[in-house]
């Protein structure tokens, strides 16, 4: 009886401490099956992402504004907060987006257009470059002259 | 002491076994998702290289106020014609078009070495140039 005592108290303590080394050991595979999940979700949906300018490089509306059309040619949605416009090498900080066709012009879904309203950076005559950008996934550029 | 030694090794192990199986689970389906992303994303690039439309005739009606534009798929590359767009003058105008049939038949893919008929309305003026865009972004132009 003496000894059975404290036989339990270090079985019990025995079990305890594995048992926190198991929820540990659990929660760190959690973490880490979670950052393997979310990496692959954000390469897939990089690898999704594509897009296009798709004006007509003969007449492309410049005054007062630029106007740029900004199709989603990949399979996944966009989110049109993501979207960087350089024009000449500066980039904008003032664009008007609106999604064609919707009412929501945050979500930008795979196959429609965005029509992307340049209000910071005025264009004159001579030779352009424009760049759109989306997120770290997908670019097109659209040259053109006036 | 050692009964307790062999309790807590087995919980340890399953533990164990638990994570790994987690792991391995969650990377095998972002590695499958990964995969399926690489897949769909060559199939765009090999639409996108061998796609080519070619816009070959117009009809421009002044009364109706009605443009038509006739544009072969001149590709290897099958397209959706809902994902079509169309650019009058450098506006998009793809809210206009009401009706779009690939050789007289109002169907939603356009095969290589078909015919799109497009039909655009409320054109009050006759346009100077047409772009028309696939869903790839292959585009085509033509002077009215």
């Amino acid at each position: 009886m003496s000894s059975a005592v404290p036989e339990a108290i270090i079985f019990i303590a025995v079990l305890i401490a594995a048992g926190g080394l198991a929820a540990a050991m659990t929660a760190i595979a959690n973490d880490l099956a979670g950052d393997a999940r979310d990496r692959g979700e954000q390469r897939a949906h990089d690898l999704a992402s594509d897009i296009r300018i798709i004006n007509d490089p003969a007449d492309v509306t410049t005054s007062p504004n630029l106007v740029l059309y900004v199709k989603n040619t990949g399979t996944s949605a966009l989110d049109t907060g993501q979207l960087d416009v350089i024009v000449n090498g500066a980039v904008s900080t003032s664009l008007s987006l609106d999604v064609v066709g919707s009412s929501d012009d945050e979500t930008w879904p795979a196959g429609s257009v965005v029509q992307v309203t340049v209000t910071d950076i005025a264009v004159g005559s001579g030779d352009h470059r424009v760049q759109a950008t989306i997120g770290n996934s997908a670019s097109d550029v659209l040259a053109w002259s006036v | 002491m050692g009964f307790a030694v062999v309790a807590g090794t087995g919980i340890l192990m399953l533990a164990g076994v638990a994570a790994f199986g987690m792991i391995v689970v969650h990377q095998d389906a972002a590695q499958d998702a990964i995969d399926a992303a690489e897949r769909d994303a060559e199939r765009r690039e090999a639409a996108q290289r061998t796609g080519a439309i070619d816009v070959v005739s117009n009809n421009y009606q002044p009364g109706p106020d009605i443009l038509y534009l006739d544009v072969d798929n001149i590709g290897h590359t099958t397209f959706a014609t809902a994902d079509i767009e169309v650019l009058l003058d450098g506006a998009l105008r793809t809210d206009d078009v009401t009706w779009l049939r690939v050789d007289g038949s109002d169907v939603a893919y356009w095969a290589p070495l078909e015919q799109l008929e497009i039909r655009l309305d409320g054109i009050t003026a006759s346009p100077s140039r047409a772009a028309v865009v696939t869903g790839e972004g292959i585009m085509a132009f033509e002077v009215v």
